[in-house]
């Protein structure tokens, strides 16, 4: 028997990911793919062109101007009674009134599953605001995250820019192999770790990883962590989720808001409550989305950040 | 007593921190490999992204079992494998399209292949150039999710016109990938 299915492999294997494979073609796939490592790999990189097709479509389809709906086919609708939409609207707000938690959870799931989508090439730029009623105490040591930008990628790079009293800007950050810090000039040496969580401490929410870099597992975190309620939609339209952290062996915040536009799945707020105050900063932070420009990845650098004659130390 | 659950307790936050980062440092590296491989097993990108989820929260709460002397893209797609399943028999059937040797097969080959990292960004390169009609026929396939025969019914056309004319498509940009690919490594 020939492995070679006819008229060409890929032919095939389109037919397969299209779901227009007969099962005799669905078997001569099978038996093909198992023939030959090379086949294997044939199908595979076939398959990942059209999961990256769909991941590209999606991205692209994040971007607010893209978003268009499909020309919809004539649908035959039945005309039901009024008495009997009634009936079917009350018992559908019944039901999803009686099952608000796994609601919560299943719009959560959706969340992850439409961030995942999106995870590999999205970077991401948020402004940080404090909520607290009282500032925080200037300190030359410990610029104020009120005001910070962060700029993250996954999965784990992240420059956090803060603003001190006069001006002066003080940069951390983490290429994903080291982490390091740029204090302002005068203030010190460029300090460099071959650990890359070794600066991240300003970063609100930072006891659950490098916050909104890698937002699937961070959200995968809050799903197995908190207790999830939902919230009524915001005056913008964005739908809200209340995750409350379950046990204090957890070091994250107590509370965390999402806002989140459900039809895209971009998250456009996140909001901390509680926030773990071992070494000072605010009990309350926003996180607000301001941009999703691609950022040069030499960006991650601290060499970026600071002229080239600046004194680096490396931690170890 | 209080002071040392507290202090008990601490320890594991770290450790539980370590162990989660880590854990999801190499989830998000894995992830195109893993969604690749859903995908070649169930042909609903609502499937892929729901079973991608799945296996997302599986590989977190079980990742104190992963033996880091292992690949870990291995590890994540054996989970993949059982999500997969366990999610096909959530919809009332409890078999994979192909056996367990072509599984197998598909699985090495994915984890086994080298040249995957640059290829999105070249995909989005390419896309790019794709002529009106290729581009609206990639955004009712994979923006809309819909079959070719539910795009042939928007499309006035016969669903076998569109496949043939969806697998051009993906010709024209598989060999536009590999073109950039072989340039990027002739001139890096």
């Amino acid at each position: 028997m020939s492995h070679q299915p006819k008229p060409y492999p890929e032919a095939l294997i389109d037919g397969h990911l299209d779901g227009i494979l007969t099962a005799d073609e669905t078997t001569l796939l099978n038996d093909w793919i198992q023939a030959d490592p090379a086949n294997a790999l044939i199908f595979s990189r076939r398959v990942r062109l059209h999961s990256q097709l769909r991941d590209l479509a999606f991205q692209t389809t994040l971007e607010p101007e893209n978003l268009t709906t499909p020309p919809k086919p004539r649908r035959r609708w039945r005309r039901l009674p009024l008495a009997g939409v009634l009936v079917i609207t009350v018992a559908m707000t019944a039901w999803a009134l009686l099952l608000q938690p796994a609601s919560a959870a299943r719009e959560l799931d959706r969340l992850i599953a439409a961030n995942t989508a999106g995870v590999a090439t999205a970077d991401r730029t948020y402004r940080i605001r404090s909520l607290d009623e009282i500032p925080e105490a200037p300190d030359p040591k410990r610029p104020p995250i009120d005001g910070a930008t962060l700029r993250v990628r996954a999965p784990d790079n992240y420059v956090l820019v803060r603003s001190q009293t006069d001006g002066s800007r003080w940069i951390t950050g983490s290429d994903g192999e080291t982490g390091w810090s740029v204090p302002p000039d005068g203030q010190g040496a460029v300090r460099v770790s071959r650990d890359p969580m070794r600066f991240r401490g300003p970063v609100p929410g930072h006891q659950t990883g490098i916050p909104f870099a890698n937002l699937p597992a961070d959200l995968a975190h809050l799903r197995i962590t908190y207790d999830l309620t939902l919230l009524p939609v915001s005056p913008e339209g964005w739908k809200g989720l209340l995750a409350r952290k379950r046990s204090t062996w957890d070091r994250g915040p107590r509370e965390v808001e999402i806002r989140f536009d459900s039809r895209t799945g971009i998250i456009h707020q996140m909001t901390f409550h509680g926030m773990p105050k071992a070494r000072g900063g605010p009990d309350r932070v926003m996180v607000e989305l301001v941009g999703q420009e691609r950022l040069d990845p030499v960006y991650f650098h601290h060499e970026f950040h600071h002229a080239a004659n600046r004194k680096v130390v490396f931690e170890d | 007593m209080v002071r040392d659950l507290n202090g008990t307790n601490h320890v594991k936050g770290h450790a539980m921190d370590h162990s989660l980062r880590e854990a999801t440092r190499q989830w998000t590296l894995a992830v195109p490999s893993v969604s690749a491989f859903i995908a070649s097993l169930v042909r609903d990108f609502q499937d892929r992204d729901d079973i991608l989820q799945e296996t997302a929260v599986a590989v977190l709460q079980g990742y104190h079992r992963y033996d880091p002397s292992r690949p870990f893209v291995a590890w994540a797609m054996g989970i993949a494998r059982l999500q997969t399943l366990a999610h096909l028999r959530k919809k009332g059937t409890d078999k994979l399209v192909f056996d367990s040797a072509a599984v197998d097969a598909i699985a090495t080959a994915i984890a086994h292949d080298g040249t995957i990292d640059s290829r999105l960004e070249h995909l989005r390169d390419c896309a790019k150039r794709l002529d009106p009609d290729s581009t609206e026929l990639c955004r009712l396939r994979y923006t809309f999710d819909l079959k070719p025969a539910a795009i042939a019914e928007r499309l006035g056309q016969s669903a076998n016109t569109v496949a043939k004319a969806l697998q051009r498509v993906r010709d024209r940009l598989r060999d536009c990938i590999e073109r950039k690919g072989a340039a990027l490594e002739a001139n890096p």
